[in-house]
């Protein structure tokens, strides 16, 4: 998320009020820890999961 | 995390692999003991994830393409296979995200958006389904909150990720009794 937020710079005369979406209130989530999601999913060990779309956002679609 | 030797003996293809989460995720399967084929438009940096897994003592292939072509896409399968000799999983990470505002977005950043985003991961895991059924293997796809929120200035890049995610929904049930999985 930190590189798409960068992105957002190039953009020209944005609506601030629209971009505040993808600004969570407990800050962008790290890359390593999806990561290591991503690298458990692909393991054995994630047998479980199937069809499953699992969100690691830092909250930004609680609410 | 992963557990140590988790995928020993095993081989992952990832795409995105030269930078962010690509890079840390081939990272994060070769310190499990994967083998890994790493994916990437740009060669230069993805032979450094290539090197920095070798040093993590797995076998790594860069392989550089660009994923907006279906037949390259295929290609990389066919490499990865010829180089790490089986395939078990299949992380699709790869993306084209561009901020514009809709009314002066191009045909080609439309359409790149979409081929990269969404047609290469399923052109790549149709390459790829024949290992990943005869391994139970894994299918991983990286979509975003995109997917499930509107977002203002990303018309292209969120609809690529709602399909992207719709299309591992679609293909779990497919293959529901099949062994392999897939998930987002």
């Amino acid at each position: 998320m930190t590189e798409l937020a960068q992105g957002f710079r190039n953009l020209r005369n944005p609506d601030p009020e629209l971009l505040k979406r993808y600004s969570p209130l407990r800050g962008l989530v790290e890359i390593e820890h999806v990561a290591e999601m991503v690298a458990f999913l692909a393991t054995d060990a994630a047998a479980g999961y199937h069809g499953a779309v699992i969100n690691i956002d830092n909250g930004i679609t609680a609410g | 995390m992963p557990a140590p030797s988790s995928m020993h003996g095993k081989a992952a293809l990832i795409t995105g692999a030269a930078a962010g989460l690509g890079r840390a995720t081939a990272l994060t399967l070769a310190r499990a003991g994967a083998d890994v084929c790493l994916v990437d438009i740009n060669a230069g940096a993805l032979e450094k994830t290539a090197q920095e897994c070798r040093d993590i003592g797995v076998h790594a292939l860069a392989y550089a393409t660009d994923l907006s072509s279906a037949d390259n896409c295929r290609a990389a399968v066919t490499a990865a296979l010829e180089s790490c000799g089986r395939l078990d999983a299949l992380c699709n990470i790869a993306a084209v995200f561009i901020p514009c505002h809709s009314a002066e977005m191009n045909d080609i950043q439309w359409e790149k958006t979409l081929a990269v985003n969404l047609s290469a991961p399923f052109y790549l895991i149709q390459a790829a389904l024949p290992q990943l059924l005869a391994n139970k293997g894994a299918v991983v796809n990286v979509t975003s909150c995109a997917a499930h929120m509107g977002q203002a200035y990303l018309a292209g890049y969120t609809a690529s990720k709602a399909a992207l995610t719709h299309l591992t929904k679609s293909l779990a049930m497919e293959y529901m009794h099949q062994g392999i999985r897939l998930t987002a």
